[in-house]
């Protein structure tokens, strides 16, 4: 379902990604983790034509994602890193765009937004223009653009950062249910623990590189441990001005 | 008084950038029209120059408080008393003021600074009182009310004229065509000749934000854009259809063919600059496009075939739309190439 092979991408001389390669079958729920600027967004943007990779191939349910980026885009739903949200549109007209655009007839357009809003508890927010919303509800408002149109595939970067924990749990069954169905996700997170429980597929990348890849069950270790093993250690600083009485 | 001087050093600092980076007003068309009308005359400018530098003046009048997030200046320690003396300071910070306060200096100019100056410390207060009073939301960004439109293009559509009447072009094109159109049916012997060049103007003077059609979308729009499953004909298609109909509400008791032809040579020709070198835009301000030569060329070419259509031959909109048709597939072509 989605297929990439030798995937690089360079910046200059910074290489963000460098020859990924993974397969992830119908139905699979693929979490990728990874430090800020290990090449987390950089990969989703390639897996779904949002930025042409420097060498490799993309396939996504059949398709060769830069031979045929339109067809690839009818098939996949995608929250990407910026949120692709329009300032000057309320929540429930990006619906009302993404419904139209994907040639849903408007009345199951309406039905699928009003339940959508409903499940993500975005119904108070839904005449609030995008540019107004919080964090949170624009997150939500660009997950449900995701959700809304008849997709095989979902691309979802970081979708449970900035989302309250009623929601997050809401995501997380709804993803696990929407795996049953056979729609193939592929998500970005920070959230280790969130990742263990619906993952049935883990990339831990650093640098650009995958440094372990495998299922849930062939972890070594927990995944924290395993994750602050191969990829990074935290830090330990005090800051000792703060506390001080004030001079 | 470290605290107070501290903040408002920041607030002059805001508002020399917004002076010193807005340069919309010399990339725009309504500064070859004001020169066009310059050749005739002194006279014929100072009407349009007082309504272009009143609208710039009232748009820079926002105080400049506004510009610090409410929650950060809530958290800082101020007391009543520094709050208050950063309101009254504050309005002399004012981007508006500093440009006005030089000009009471020019002892020709004192008089209609002075005015003036008075008109934008008034606006800043009544903006600040009527703020004070709107609920939080609408405080935050007052939306314009469009319709819904139909058609798998429709929202689209509906955004970019929500966007488009957020750039003051729009709003001094619909102020000129309303003029119009009052002198047209209040008039003794109007002059039907007047029509046809005036709708042709208002595809000039909304020329510009044609040159950046994709200038209040920013980063997040464009990622947008690049996931719908949307040809770039299409991408452009939907905003040139909610420009023409902009430019069609303001000409329809006017000369429509007119506005028509040369709205749809302007966009032909606007889509240049909107794909190869697309700039953000500021709301509230007039857009900022390339003068000497695409403005240039969607003066002459726009009033060239409004006049044409109008006067000689109305099938000349159809060649115009043939010159749009051409321009849509081969720049919607190249921003299918620039998306990815």
């Amino acid at each position: 379902m989605i297929s990439a092979r030798q995937l690089v991408r360079r910046f200059g001389d910074h290489t963000a990604v460098h020859e990924l390669s993974f397969e992830a079958p119908r139905g699979e729920v693929c979490v990728l983790i990874g430090p800020n600027g290990a090449g987390k967004s950089t990969t989703v943007k390639m897996l779904t034509g949002l930025l042409a990779p420097t060498s490799g191939t993309v396939i996504v349910c059949g398709t060769d994602v830069n031979a045929n980026p339109l067809e690839t885009k009818r098939k996949i739903g995608v929250l990407p890193e910026n949120l692709g949200l329009f300032g000057a549109l309320t929540v429930e007209e990006h619906l009302a765009l993404t419904g139209s655009v994907y040639g849903l007839p408007r009345h199951v357009a309406r039905d699928r937004s009003d339940r959508l809003l409903s499940l993500l508890d975005l119904e108070h927010g839904r005449n609030t223009l995008a540019e107004n919303c919080s964090h949170g509800m624009r997150k939500k408002a660009s997950l449900a653009m995701a959700l809304l149109p008849d997709v095989q595939a979902l691309f979802l970067d970081e979708p449970f950062e900035a989302i309250d924990p009623v929601t997050s749990r809401t995501i997380r069954d709804l993803l696990v249910s929407l795996s049953a169905q056979g729609v193939t996700i592929f998500l970005t997170s920070h959230i280790l623990s969130l990742a263990e429980q619906i993952a049935t597929k883990i990339m831990l990348m650093r640098e650009g590189q995958v440094a372990w890849a495998g299922k849930p069950s062939q972890l070594p270790t927990s995944l924290e441990d395993l994750y602050l093993d191969l990829v990074e250690a935290p830090k330990a600083e005090t800051l000792d001005w703060l506390g001080s009485p004030q001079s | 008084m470290a605290r107070i001087a501290a903040v408002l050093g920041t607030l002059l600092r805001l508002s020399w950038r917004e002076i010193s980076t807005d340069h919309s007003i010399a990339g725009n068309n309504l500064l070859l029209i004001v020169f066009l009308l310059g050749s005739g005359g002194t006279q014929a400018i100072v009407f349009p120059v007082v309504v272009l530098g009143g609208l710039f003046l009232t748009a820079m009048s926002v105080h400049p408080l506004s510009k610090v997030p409410t929650d950060r200046l809530r958290t800082w320690p101020l007391t009543a008393g520094d709050r208050v003396v950063l309101q009254v300071g504050g309005v002399w910070l004012n981007p508006a003021v500093l440009i006005l306060l030089p000009l009471l200096l020019v002892a020709s100019l004192r008089l209609l600074a002075g005015y003036l100056l008075i008109g934008v410390i008034s606006l800043q207060l009544a903006a600040g009182l009527i703020s004070g009073r709107l609920p939080h939301e609408e405080r935050a960004g007052l939306r314009i009310w469009t319709p819904s439109m139909p058609g798998r293009l429709g929202e689209l559509i509906r955004k970019d004229t929500r966007q488009l009447l957020s750039y003051l072009d729009v709003w001094v094109s619909f102020a000129f065509c309303l003029g119009a159109t009052i002198y047209r049916f209040t008039a003794e012997a109007p002059e039907p000749e007047a029509y046809a060049v005036i709708s042709s103007l208002a595809a000039v003077i909304m020329g510009t934000s044609a040159q950046c059609l994709f200038g209040s979308d920013g980063a997040a729009g464009f990622t947008r854009y690049q996931l719908l499953p949307l040809r770039g004909w299409q991408v452009l298609g939907a905003k040139g259809a909610a420009w023409l109909l902009l430019l069609s509400l303001q000409t329809v008791l006017l000369s429509p063919i007119a506005a028509i032809a040369a709205g749809l040579v302007a966009l032909a020709v606007g889509h240049h600059r909107s794909i190869r070198q697309p700039l953000m835009q500021k709301r509230w301000r007039f857009t900022n496009g390339s003068l000497l030569m695409l403005g240039l060329a969607q003066t002459t070419l726009s009033i060239g075939a409004g006049l044409f259509a109008a006067r000689i031959n109305p099938v000349a909109v159809l060649a115009c739309a043939l010159f749009y048709a051409i321009s849509l597939v081969v720049y919607g072509h190249r921003w299918e190439r620039r998306a990815t």
